[in-house]
């Protein structure tokens, strides 16, 4: 059971950094 | 289909699953540290759903006091400023801490009993999403004690309005961003558990419409909070750090805020109304005793109107002002949502199609839904023709739109939700003769409120106003005797689940008679653990 739970801190990471990566994208959007 | 190698661990105390290999070796917190410490898909499921009906209570008071001052022309109980504090508060209320804690108690409680799941991927970041709502949820009621009250600039939150208002909508956009957080959080975990636990042979076309409708939802909320939390963030530095973003005085564009919101605020309609295309679509198949028509279809469907809800936000903003060319794409591409969500209200109606039919209470919400949503698709519809809106916008005739949306859409599907999974949550039948005064209370004080706004928006009645003229008076008086109708009807709901919560008929393990699903092969209660050995699906 163990081995098949690997991939969520992999999917978690990637989650992470898409919604972070788009909150700064917002921020940057808002600079002219 | 299923080798029901289900839960074996009937024990029914707190015990904090954060080590898999010391079972026992720790007494288990109790009282209230059990349900702040707790890490337990059921128990944090829970705890939304309480949070959300305390909620909906507290923003229906709200909604009540506005229908009560709207009862005739003049001001009789609120001044202006605090009717506004009303509006805004009762929308990002019932948004925020109702509709979307509800679906995310629907998420922790089902995800893993559907997947054959032990528990969500983070049980413990789980506790956290949870913990954190309640402290905005005080942020937000708290600031009604501030100088100058709540936060009146509409739930929309546009500037120059929340620019320039006090200290309350700072801690407005506080609470956004914590909610915002709760949400992200929230969603990395469903993506994550649905993605990586499901049981060995579920593969995703196989998986029930409700867990595909939250994985889409959970993505749109991935794919769009950040952007809220950006805008507000903008807005928080505009008020307090000098910046000019959307701050006209300085060079900034309020317009900027509203396509910035409105991209976020668009796909969220959709993660308030996902999630109950999913619940509808486990309940309406029970009851017509047949499988879900066009179940692939569904999953496409809900994916496509996800993906549209990304290009449409600005038919919010028609009467902001755009080019021709913008106001035509925007206008084809809302109407194109229609397609997909016309598939499902087919779907529906053919799942029921020569079914054997019974109407229990959850199935009469389920078809309460599709008719009544269905209303609130085409007033959407009427809404989206860009000429047409330059007229309704701003009048009743929305607000009658998004509430046939909002409450016979979401927060119908959500009582029949818990109707429909209560006697496996708590073990007990709920009591029916209630559920069905519930029911057609419900129904026809919903009807009463909110047919009549179309007619008050079609006459011209713009909407946050706690005043109007004299010929809006005799559908406002309608409007609010179905108010009170609808809201202590509501009661009734409270007494329900209460009763059932305390004890009732034993609840068999399948509970109706045409379920299907892993859920339904465990007992009723669910065990407080359950799949700790995947079973396997065929």
């Amino acid at each position: 059971m163990a081995n098949k739970f690997n991939g969520k801190y992999r999917t978690a990471i990637l989650l992470v950094l898409w919604a972070l990566g788009l909150f700064i994208f917002t921020l940057y959007s808002g600079l002219k | 289909m299923t080798d029901a190698a289900h839960g074996h661990d009937d024990h029914n105390h707190g015990h904090d699953d954060h080590s898999h290999g010391d079972h026992g070796h720790h007494a288990p917190p109790s009282g209230m540290m059990r349900w702040l410490t707790t890490t337990n898909h059921k128990d944090i499921g829970s705890l939304y759903l309480w949070f959300a009906l305390i909620m909906l209570f507290t923003a229906g008071s709200m909604a009540l006091l506005i229908r009560a001052e709207l009862f005739q022309p003049g001001l009789q109980l609120t001044n202006p400023d605090f009717f506004n504090q009303l509006t805004t508060m009762h929308g990002l209320i019932m948004i925020f801490g109702v509709i979307m804690p509800a679906f995310s108690g629907f998420a922790n409680w089902q995800i893993p009993l559907m997947l054959g799941a032990p528990d969500m991927a983070f049980p413990r970041m789980n506790n956290w999403a949870f913990w954190i709502l309640p402290v905005a949820g005080v942020l937000l009621m708290g600031s009604f004690l501030l100088p100058g009250g709540a936060v009146a600039g509409g739930w929309t939150m546009y500037p120059p309005l929340f620019i320039q208002g006090g200290i309350s909508y700072d801690l407005t956009i506080l609470a956004v961003h914590i909610m915002g957080l709760s949400s992200i959080m929230g969603s990395i975990n469903i993506i994550t558990t649905i993605l990586n636990m499901r049981a060995p042979g579920l593969t995703l076309m196989k998986m029930p419409l409700f867990v595909w409708t939250w994985l889409i939802t959970a993505y749109l909320l991935i794919a769009t909070m950040p952007v809220l939390a950006g805008a507000v963030t903008m807005l928080l530095t505009d008020r307090n750090f000098g910046t000019s973003f959307f701050n006209a005085a300085g060079g900034g564009d309020p317009v900027m805020f509203q396509h910035i919101f409105w991209f976020f605020a668009h796909p969220e309609v959709y993660i308030l109304i996902l999630p109950a295309f999913g619940i509808v679509s486990s309940i309406i198949p029970t009851f017509a005793r047949k499988p879900l028509f066009g179940y692939a279809s569904m999953v496409y469907a809900t994916a496509s109107i996800a993906i549209l809800s990304f290009i449409v936000w600005a038919h919010h903003m028609f009467s902001v002002g755009m080019p021709a060319a913008a106001q035509l794409f925007f206008m084809f591409s809302t109407m194109l949502i229609a397609v997909p969500t016309g598939v499902k209200v087919f779907n529906w109606v053919a799942t029921m199609w020569k079914g054997s039919m019974t109407f229990e209470t959850p199935m009469l919400f389920a078809i309460a839904f599709v008719c009544l949503f269905t209303i609130g698709g085409f007033s959407g519809l009427v809404l989206a023709i860009a000429p047409v809106d330059i007229q309704l916008h701003d009048t009743y005739y929305v607000v009658a739109h998004f509430h046939y949306v909002l409450v016979s859409g979401a927060l119908f599907s959500i009582f029949a939700g818990i109707y429909y999974w209560l006697p496996k949550w708590s073990g007990h039948m709920y009591d029916e003769t209630l559920g069905k005064w519930h029911f057609w209370l419900s129904v026809i004080g919903m009807n009463i409120v909110f047919f009549p706004m179309h007619f008050l928006g079609l006459a011209g009645m713009p909407r946050r106003i706690p005043d109007y003229a004299l010929q809006f008076t005799e559908f406002n008086q309608i409007a609010t005797v179905g108010a009170f109708i609808f809201g202590f009807s509501q009661l009734i709901f409270l007494v329900v689940v209460l009763k059932a919560a305390r004890g009732g008929v034993k609840a068999t393990d399948r509970v109706w008679e045409g379920a299907e699903g892993l859920e339904w092969t465990l007992p009723s209660p669910a065990p407080y653990h359950t799949f700790e050995t995947a079973p396997v699906v065929k």
